[in-house]
């Protein structure tokens, strides 16, 4: 197996936000990601699934260094990437890039795509002024655009051109990682299907490694390798595609597969619906925090279950599986 | 129940007239499904606010006519109209959030829709409020007929604004892309809910969509529509079973597969024409892996397909009653499976 690119621990991240009663000095802390740990592989692909709100954006964020955890490491090629300072952090930076979930908000409308492109190489200071018009038009024609575009604004294109073209930025300094915080969501399932070809196309081209971050199950299911589910800012099941998708093991991971609309319309399923809604990640359960909504809960629930193995592929966080009773 | 003959509604842009949404013919009957698909600048939400005549204030119906329980809905004054809606025809919008309004209590924004329509006593009105929260399954209703929209989750405010169209009873529900905006686990509740208040009510339901997921778990009927034609109609089954029409198929094909993990997706290469650039002919014939000389002079009717009585499709290369085919039919699909796999 290939070396990890890409391996955190424990990382934790709460966000503060003040109480409801304006008089009060009372804080409340926003439990996003919760004691978070995982590995990528070189030239996989990792999908990171779970409903809106439960951390995978914050996740991201961390990983690229836009925030800082409040504890926990992140390491990008065997280096800590949190302990870098100056010239070694921006030179890191260049090996993790980001493909942004809304294309109409992600690209500065005052400026060109040729200067929203060039944006990478201006700031890393990477290739002669003279050159970068040229790969500029190289990374264009990667991404299937016409450089007759160079000159032209973000408004004029469709979504899933901009798509395209956030694509183009985010390869330009040859990164080992790009990160798609729910890069296809916002476009036409014929539109989606382009975009998902030409990632699939650049990864065998540069030998990328994706983290795909998506709360379409079957999207993720089409690209991954490898797949971690999440609920309320932790990882509660997570191991190589094809054995989660068969075999779901965790409740909620069973849940959220039932819940994909079928296929064909002649295709007979059940459904495992959860009751209830997602609790609020300010105040949320004690122990495993699917034991609001578990239909197997037990009383040994509300202490917290630790993710292990199960299978040699797949980890489970849930009492059901796990000897620690 | 509802019939739809020959719609046009054009918009007008820089003092012209294009038309969005062109002969757009409907049938639903009571207790159907029927679903509209298609990608985003298909025309699918201007066929339903036609319906409600609620088009923003360039768009107009320029001609056909709308049947609603024998009564032409097009001719009707604003007066009529305003009966009508929210009484027999009813919305559910896409954003739920947005769908209710922040300053006014949900129960309060439900009980407008009884003030409006019914001769109720106040007590009878929240009452039956009430009674509404918990049919779309919301726990403690009276808690939430106090709540403002910004207090609920996502799927709570959907189920608001679904408890608010059905009211009156209505008999008409129009629901635009009403799970778009929701998570899968949520979206699987709501589908249920819609289904399970289908068949209480005996309701019909104009269920609009680009999720092939939702049309394959609630319809009875299909109306795929491109570039502001309807391109194919067929019952659910035939649909994903023979789909015709080479964007039908595309739409089928791209859609990515749980049960395996898949190489390279088909996809359709291009973009919807936007309504000031509409291409001569067939108007899909710019994306078109079968388009001939003939696709970009002659535009196709919508005419029966002659192997399935139920199917409808606006395509010059599928054998159709009374379209004029220069090839055998079977030729042309071994070419088309071709072109399809080929691009696989």
């Amino acid at each position: 197996m290939s070396q990890p690119l890409l391996e955190i621990k424990n990382v934790k991240k709460h966000y503060q936000v003040k109480s409801k009663n304006i008089f009060s000095t009372q804080k409340n802390n926003v439990h996003a990601v919760n004691d978070v740990s995982l590995t990528i592989n070189e030239g996989e692909t990792y999908g990171l699934v779970g409903e809106s709100g439960c951390g995978k954006s914050t996740l991201a964020r961390v990983i690229t260094g836009l925030i800082k955890p409040d504890s926990g490491r992140v390491f990008i090629d065997g280096e800590d990437f949190l302990q870098l300072k100056g010239k070694s952090l921006r030179d890191k930076r260049r090996t993790v890039q980001m493909v942004f979930q809304k294309p109409y908000e992600s690209l500065n409308p005052k400026m060109t795509i040729g200067e929203i492109i060039r944006a990478p190489f201006d700031i890393h200071n990477v290739y002669h002024k003279r050159e970068r018009e040229e790969k500029v038009k190289e990374l264009l024609d990667l991404v299937g655009l016409s450089e007759k575009y160079m000159s032209r604004y973000p408004h004029e294109f469709s979504g899933g051109q901009r798509q395209r073209i956030g694509i183009a930025r985010a390869i330009a300094l040859h990164p080992k990682l790009i990160i798609c915080d729910e890069a296809v969501s916002a476009l036409d399932v014929s539109i989606q299907a382009q975009v998902l070809n030409l990632l699939d196309e650049l990864q065998k081209e540069f030998k990328l490694t994706y983290l795909f971050i998506s709360h379409d199950l079957s999207v993720v299911r089409h690209v991954s390798d490898n797949i971690g589910i999440m609920y309320l800012g932790e990882i509660v099941e997570t191991g190589d595609a094809d054995t989660i998708y068969s075999s779901p093991k965790h409740p909620y991971t069973e849940a959220l597969l039932s819940a994909i609309p079928k296929a064909h319309p002649k295709q007979v399923k059940t459904q495992k619906i959860l009751e209830g809604d997602l609790p609020s990640p300010i105040n949320p359960p004690e122990g495993c925090k699917l034991n609001t909504r578990c239909p197997h809960v037990m009383s040994i629930c509300k202490t917290k279950p630790n993710l292990e193995s199960i299978k040699e592929k797949q980890k489970v966080a849930c009492y059901l599986y796990n000897d620690q009773r | 129940m509802l019939r739809i003959n020959n719609l046009t509604t054009s918009f007008k842009i820089n003092k012209k007239l294009y038309p969005a949404v062109k002969d757009i013919n409907i049938t639903l009957e009571k207790g159907e499904t029927l679903c509209i698909v298609g990608e985003s600048g298909s025309g699918k939400t201007i066929t339903s606010l036609s319906l409600m005549q609620l088009l923003p204030s360039n768009g107009e119906i320029s001609s056909g006519e709308i049947i609603y329980k024998d009564q032409d809905i097009t001719k009707f004054g604003k007066k009529k109209m305003n009966k009508l809606r929210g009484k027999s025809i009813s919305m559910i919008f896409q954003d739920p959030m947005s769908a209710l309004d922040p300053v006014y209590t949900c129960g309060y924004q439900i009980k407008e829709v009884l003030d409006f329509h019914e001769n109720y006593t106040n007590e009878e009105k929240v009452e039956r409020v009430i009674s509404l929260l918990k049919q779309v399954g919301i726990p403690h209703p009276k808690n939430i007929y106090n709540a403002y929209p910004h207090e609920l989750s996502g799927g709570m405010c959907q189920r608001v604004v679904i408890a608010m169209a059905l009211a009156c009873d209505p008999d008409l529900l129009i629901a635009d892309e009403p799970t778009t905006a929701l998570d899968v686990t949520i979206q699987a509740k709501i589908l249920k809910l819609l289904n399970d208040l289908k068949e209480q009510r005996n309701l019909s339901i104009l269920l609009i969509t680009h999720d092939l997921g939702v049309v394959a778990e609630m319809a009875d009927k299909v109306i795929v529509m491109y570039a502001g034609e309807v391109v194919e109609v067929a019952d659910i089954n035939t649909l994903f079973d023979h789909p015709k029409h080479p964007y039908t198929k595309g739409l089928i094909g791209s859609v990515a597969s749980i049960s395996s993990k898949g190489n390279q997706l088909y996809s359709i290469p291009g973009k919807v024409p936007s309504i000031t650039e509409m291409p001569k002919g067939c108007r899909f014939n710019t994306r078109c892996p079968l388009a001939s000389d003939k696709c970009f002079i002659e535009r196709p009717e919508l005419e029966f397909v002659t192997d399935h009585t139920s199917q409808e499709v606006r395509c010059w290369n599928v054998d159709t009653v009374g379209g004029k085919q220069n090839e055998p039919a079977s030729l042309r699909n071994k070419k088309c499976k071709k072109t399809l796999s080929s691009q696989k």
